[in-house]
């Protein structure tokens, strides 16, 4: 389902407000992991305390990122033909210290196309990696205790080629997608389906699609269900 | 005997920590990550005390509070409220959670762990040895 104009204009100032509230999170881990440290006069183990803060500034980063792209006037967002591969790559790189965490297995799924895509590489890239990190501390907190496993997958489809994180657990559909849009500024949990908290990073991976001409939609890979972007193959290097 | 306590935290770094905080202080923590999982937990080892976040995936805090408190064994438990959501923004009178059984209620962000583990030590304290 197409995310309706006038919700995105208001989108960067809603989103900043769930993403203060979410902020706080990786940041008390922080503190609350020096914490520990000084109570049980134990400082070998500070990797908790450099792993959340890191966190938070990836949150950060991937709002600013998202911010500067909507501000950009149209066509003046440099689009340039990539394997989609890459990016899943990249994205699932940048994610896999925290899905090791979270107890998440990430698979990467590219059997099906690797044709190029014309997007924005730090775009893409970013969006996946900021919904990806949304979903895996969702399943990690709908979980069961059990090895859970996120797909990151492309296939092709009437609308181009679609790329996306798919899972088996919860499943999310447009009409959600679309109410914790209208949500945004009114409720701390959006998306109560797959966020325990704001789930700014799917807010914001789709501000980031926007500025490509895409957006985040509910889509199913294989019996999986999960969140996708729809991206225009580059004609032109297809020709080549 | 150690006390049971159980740990409701969906963030399995929290979870992490303050289990490990309350364990250096001689308390068996057992972890759930939602709602659901709290009830099978109590119900397999009754605790003598819960640590709650409010904001859950699916059933929140407080659909967990009214289903654990329907249950006989479960209503003189103590609990402990441990949220990012502060109490202030937090729509449930005081009244309301003394209706509850919330004897606590703690914001993350100012509460130290070793606040915590003081409040927990103390409501411990104050039960019956039955516990």
């Amino acid at each position: 389902m197409a995310i309706e104009q006038n919700q995105n204009d208001k989108l960067p100032q809603r989103l900043l407000a769930l993403l203060a509230e979410e902020l706080k999170v990786p940041l008390e881990l922080a503190v609350k992991s020096l914490e520990l440290a000084e109570l049980t006069n134990d400082i070998s183990d500070l990797t908790g305390a450099r792993f959340n803060t890191e966190s938070a500034l990836a949150l950060v980063d991937h709002y600013a990122l998202a911010l500067q792209l909507a501000n950009l006037d149209e066509g003046m967002l440099a689009l340039e033909p990539l394997a989609i591969t890459r990016a899943m790559r990249e994205a699932a790189n940048e994610l896999a210290p925290l899905a090791k965490t979270y107890g998440v297995e990430i698979q990467l799924d590219q059997s099906t196309s690797n044709l190029p895509v014309l997007v924005n590489q730090k775009a893409l890239t970013t969006a996946l990696a900021s919904a990806g990190r949304c979903v895996i501390e969702a399943l990690a907190a709908n979980g069961t205790g059990k090895q859970l496993t996120l797909k990151l997958a492309s296939h092709s489809s009437r609308f181009g080629l679609v790329a996306g994180w798919y899972w088996q657990a919860e499943k999310i559909t447009s009409s959600v997608l679309f109410k914790g849009k209208e949500l945004l500024a009114t409720s701390r949990q959006p998306l109560p389906t797959i966020g325990v908290n704001g789930a700014s990073g799917v807010f914001v991976a789709d501000m980031l699609l926007a500025a490509m001409g895409s957006h985040l939609f509910a889509s199913r890979h294989h019996n999986w269900t999960g969140l996708a972007a729809s991206l225009q193959t580059s004609a032109q290097l297809a020709l080549v | 005997m150690a006390s049971v306590i159980l740990l409701i935290e969906p963030n399995k770094l929290f979870a992490q920590n303050t289990k490990r905080a309350l364990v250096a202080n001689g308390h068996t923590v057992n972890v759930a990550t939602s709602a659901q999982a709290a009830i099978a937990s109590a119900d397999e080892q009754m605790p003598a005390l819960v640590v709650l976040e409010i904001e859950l995936a699916k059933h929140n805090g407080i659909e967990f509070l009214y289903e654990f408190r329907s249950y006989a064994d479960w209503q003189n438990i103590p609990v402990i409220i441990y949220s990012h959501l502060p109490e202030s923004r937090f729509k449930l009178m005081p009244k309301q959670l003394k209706l509850l059984g919330v004897d606590h209620y703690f914001d993350k962000a100012k509460t130290s762990l070793k606040e915590l583990v003081l409040a927990v030590a103390s409501e411990l304290e104050d039960e019956p040895t039955s516990h």
